[in-house]
């Protein structure tokens, strides 16, 4: 993919292809988030979403996208979380979704971040190849974390020593959640949470 | 986008007399105008869930009362139109199916609401309940608006002036009696579960909708409207049904009888009578799973099922896809919901297993090793932690069972709770000092203690989390209990009896206790982490040089424990005295406990040293990882044992001692071999001689399919040790640490499931590269 271009798009959320985005991510999806969810993330992190776009194509075509964010997790250390990624059917199998996630990682680094989270389906095996080739662990396994009835996994990846022992506002809490599941986490399958908590977020 | 919403007058429409209301509408608009696209206006609290709470009107997959032009909202399915027996049966089994379904944690909406007959009832229901409220207000008699009002009624009557009589039996009789029943199954389900710890939306949607599922009705009314529909299949009026199918129907009126039945007789904090509760689950298993292998004869009526019907309930979240289960699969279920819940209520018959702390801590392990649904986990809860009766015995607090389980462990003999402590009256006396710090203890430990139980009644996922949590608390008891013990121990090491406890500067029984306790979480957290596949190839080795360490420690404890348990039984001067016959048990379980630790333990060491061996040989040798490093990774994983502080978990000494000594490949094969030797002797010894004592007794047939399973799996560890000298000697590797066998063998890891013979215990598949090929080459071809 000779034409393909990796951006980091200006922080102006006016550039983002905000429709093209929801229908890429949207389209494995029973249902759909809002434009709120979408909002929520590109008008606070714009800097953490990250889009490969075909520059072959005269429409400058959306072929992938990662949305994250990134704040201090309940008073502690330092979280990034992936939220969603997806590619588009003609573009997989290239590299663009590692691609993606590693600016995404890249860009957090240097903003401090001291750790990075996700959740991906249980059965998603593709997901859990490419977190895993890029330092991710499966941390835990969340029962029937999806609408769907599917269990996922917590993935964590560490940046920096003595992230266990940052003291966070809450009960302790052996591993630390961010709880809200709004995770595209592959190019193929997309799942959501709605209304799913957890009980370390909510006592 | 812009849209053309029609003009309105807000003030005409909504205003009151007593409202006082502002039309914002233009200045919201020219408020949002000055918005640039893409700006978020939101105060501090708005939080990524509740964007993800947000719904868009008029976008048919998030607007459930969106209607496609032309579109109703209703379903023209009249539920009093007349039905033959086969599609009354038909009509049962789905309904069955969706109620498993939403035992297995779907809504009602996705399940059982999508039936036009229970929406008809539970809408009867509604106004039902509606009328008997006005009917009190107003002081009238509320005797007309009874459980008779909850009948199917169609929108607007149909003359069924040419029906047959049977016809309108078997809907307003029989299918309304399935119905009802159906109802208050499900609202008997939500009281036991509700009454319990588990996770909404995750184990289990308790929410109803607004809609009453018949809790204002007493069960024997039910039972009535059941069986009178039973009784009316077996008489002359239903003769015109043909006997295959009548038998049909009245097996399933039977089942729902008698799992409303059960579903009574289980409630915690009914009065009913409760007749033998293990039996009446015990026979419905055997009832159902019956009429579940028998061929299903029912005709469908896809109309008695609407999509449509969620769309009419106020509910915050978007339609949810109908979910619904085979009858085959919603058969298999239940089935092992009925046996799980069987199980759970064995305990009723089973006085003596609450006996022994420790077969009943087995029991429930047992029992959470078949993944119960939620019910039988609600069930477990209500047996165990129903106030004052464990296990149904009456006058049993769990307060007692903590203290079987102290004195099994680690007080048996001691004066902690020996008699003249007990009946020790005055405050001068040491005996009421001691009685006042074990009370102490045991109101300080009762809720870790309690938690402990609790979590294995959670699903697989959450008795792993909780118990990173509990492992936390037990290590904070662990301090309180040290202190205890030293106070204890200055009472009762007076000149006098220093001879008595020679090493007792060691003797902490209740920290060693909390020790015991605290290690065996840590390492079921450990081995649940194996379960949950959460660990990668390469990291298998180091983990289960965790989990030795973790066990080390716990056998050590045992030793410690044991050795002053013996102490004590040789001390009781009266050879035929109670106090004697405890000593005795405490001594023979702790030495059953220490078999089992050793023998866990060798199993650990045997695959740890096959993963070490398969490591040194390059064959485990992860691709690369961009980000993060080993010992990153390594410290995420120790995040779940944070709170055992006692022990210190160093990547660098696991790592290395994971390597095999260097020397000979053969040498270290005869060593291997030894140990797998000796680990197989351990195994078929360890519950052998074991006292006919009761304590004992209930768990003989768990330790004996336990046993098994890990004969298997050290067997399975012999056979990959000689695969890998084969490939060794093929290879031409002599020496440990010279040689790979990398692009010659792989590894792979056999998934959680039907794949191990334990799930907890992982032994790697060891084959030729070449076969791996073959493999893919011929799946290919196929």
């Amino acid at each position: 993919m000779g034409g393909d271009e990796v951006r980091s798009l200006p922080p102006l959320p006016t550039t983002l292809p905000i429709s093209e985005m929801r229908a890429l991510i949207a389209k494995d999806l029973s249902e759909p988030y809002s434009i709120y969810v979408y909002r929520y993330f590109l008008y606070q992190w714009p800097e953490l979403c990250f889009i490969a776009i075909d520059t072959s194509t005269p429409d400058y075509d959306l072929a992938a996208c990662v949305i994250c964010k990134l704040e201090r997790h309940r008073g502690g250390p330092m979280r990034g979380y992936i939220a969603m990624l997806a590619t588009q059917e003609g573009y997989r199998g290239k590299g663009l979704a590692k691609t993606l996630v590693s600016k995404a990682i890249d860009l957090m680094t240097e903003k401090d971040a001291d750790e990075i989270a996700l959740e991906t389906e249980e059965t998603n095996r593709a997901a859990m190849r490419l977190y895993e080739s890029l330092g991710f662990l499966r941390s835990k396994k969340l029962h029937r974390y999806y609408l769907n009835g599917n269990s996922a996994y917590r993935l964590l990846l560490y940046l920096k020593p003595g992230v266990t022992s940052i003291p966070t506002d809450e009960y302790f809490d052996p591993y630390g959640s961010d709880a809200l599941p709004p995770s595209a986490q592959d190019d193929s399958t997309y799942h959501e949470a709605l209304g799913n908590y957890d009980d370390e977020l909510f006592g | 986008m812009q849209y053309n919403r029609p003009a309105r007058n807000v003030q005409g429409v909504l205003m009151s007399s007593t409202m006082d209301m502002t039309d914002i509408t233009k200045a919201f608009t020219e408020a949002s105008d000055a918005l640039g696209e893409g700006e978020l206006v939101k105060d501090a609290d708005f939080t990524l869930f509740e964007s993800v709470g947000a719904l868009e009107i008029m976008d048919p997959k998030m607007d459930s009362g969106f209607l496609q032009p032309g579109e109703t909202l209703y379903d023209n399915f009249n539920v009093s139109a007349p039905l033959t027996a086969e599609q009354v049966v038909w009509v049962m089994d789905e309904l069955f199916c969706y109620e498993m379904a939403w035992h297995k944690g779907y809504a009602l909406l996705e399940t059982l609401y999508t039936s036009v007959h229970l929406d008809n009832l539970l809408h009867q229901e509604l106004s039902r309940a509606r009328k008997a409220r006005k009917a009190t207000k107003s002081n009238k008699s509320a005797k007309d608006v009874s459980i008779d009002d909850v009948c199917f009624r169609a929108e607007c009557e149909t003359d069924q002036a040419g029906t047959e009589p049977t016809q309108i039996m078997l809907i307003h009789l029989v299918l309304r009696a399935y119905c009802l029943g159906l109802l208050k199954c499900c609202d008997l389900t939500i009281r036991i579960i509700t009454s319990q710890m588990y996770h909404e939306e995750e184990d289990f949607v308790s929410q109803t909708f607004n809609r009453d599922l018949l809790s204002e009705h007493d069960t024997q009314e039910i039972y009535g409207f059941i069986q009178s529909a039973y009784r009316w299949l077996g008489s002359t009026g239903a003769s015109s049904i043909p006997d295959k199918v009548r038998a049909a129907l009245k097996d399933r009126l039977f089942i729902r009888q008698d799992f409303l039945g059960a579903l009574e007789a289980t409630i915690p904090d009914s009065n009913a009578w409760r007749p033998n509760r293990f039996g009446a689950w015990r026979d419905l298993q055997r009832f159902a799973s019956d009429v579940g292998s028998q061929q299903q004869i029912g005709q469908p009526v896809l109309a008695a099922f609407s999509e449509k019907i969620q769309r009419r309930f106020s509910s915050n979240t978007p339609p949810r896809p109908i979910f619904k289960l085979t009858y085959r699969e919603a058969h298999r279920d239940f089935d092992h919901m009925l046996e799980s819940i069987g199980e759970a209520c064995q305990l009723y018959e089973l006085p003596k297993t609450s006996d022994c702390a420790l077969s009943l801590l087995r029991y429930v392990w047992a029992f959470a090793d078949k993944s119960p649904a939620t019910l039988p986990r609600a069930i477990m809860q209500t047996v165990l932690f129903t106030e004052g009766q464990v296990c149904g015995r009456l006058d049993f607090p769990f307060e007692r069972l903590l203290r079987i389980d102290l004195r099994e462990l680690v007080l048996a003999g001691h004066p902690l709770i020996s008699k003249s402590t007990i009946d020790a009256e005055t405050s001068s006396d040491p005996g009421f000092r001691l009685r006042q710090l074990l009370d102490d203890f045991i109101k300080a430990a009762y809720e870790p203690y309690f938690k402990m139980y609790e979590a294995l009644c959670q699903n697989r996922c959450r008795i792993r989390r909780r118990l990173t949590h509990i492992i936390g608390e037990f290590d904070s008891l662990q301090d309180e209990a040290k202190l205890i013990d030293r106070k204890v121990h200055t009472i009762t090491t007076p000149e006098s009896s220093q001879g008595r406890w020679p090493e007792t500067d060691s003797n902490y029984p209740l920290h060693s206790w909390v020790s015991h306790h605290k290690h065996a979480m840590t390492q079921w957290v450990l081995q649940l982490g194996f379960e949950h596949d959460i660990y990668e190839p390469d990291e298998l080795g180091i983990m289960y040089s965790v989990l030795s360490q973790v066990q080390a420690a716990q056998l050590d404890s045992n030793l410690r424990i044991g050795h002053f348990a013996k102490l004590r039984y040789t001390s009781v001067p009266d050879v035929d005295s109670y106090e004697r016959v405890i000593c005795g048990i405490s001594c023979e379980l702790n030495t059953v406990l220490g078999r089992e630790f050793a023998v866990t333990s060798s199993l650990t060491g045997l695959l740890k040293t096959l993963y070490g061996f398969l490591d040194s040989l390059g064959t485990l040798s992860a691709s690369s990882r961009r980000y993060g490093s080993a010992q990153r990774r390594f410290e995420l994983r120790m995040k779940a044992l944070q709170g055992c502080t006692s022990e210190t978990f160093d990547f660098d000494t696991l790592n290395n001692g994971l390597r095999p000594d260097r020397g000979l490949v053969d040498d270290n094969f005869q060593n291997w071999n030894a140990v797998i030797e000796s680990t197989l002797k351990e195994l078929q010894e360890v519950h052998e001689n074991i006292s006919d004592q009761p304590v004992f007794r209930s768990s003989k047939e768990q330790w004996k399919k336990q046993d098994q399973l890990l004969l298997e799996t050290v067997r399975q560890i012999s056979e990959r040790f000689r695969f890998l000298r084969e490939a060794c000697k093929d290879a031409g590797i002599t020496m440990i640490g010279e040689g790979s066998l990398k692009g010659k063998v792989d590894v792979i890891i056999p998934p959680p499931g039907t794949h191990r013979i334990h799930d907890w215990w992982v032994v790697p598949e060891v084959i030729f590269t070449r076969a791996v090929n073959d493999v893919q080459d011929h799946k290919h071809s196929s």
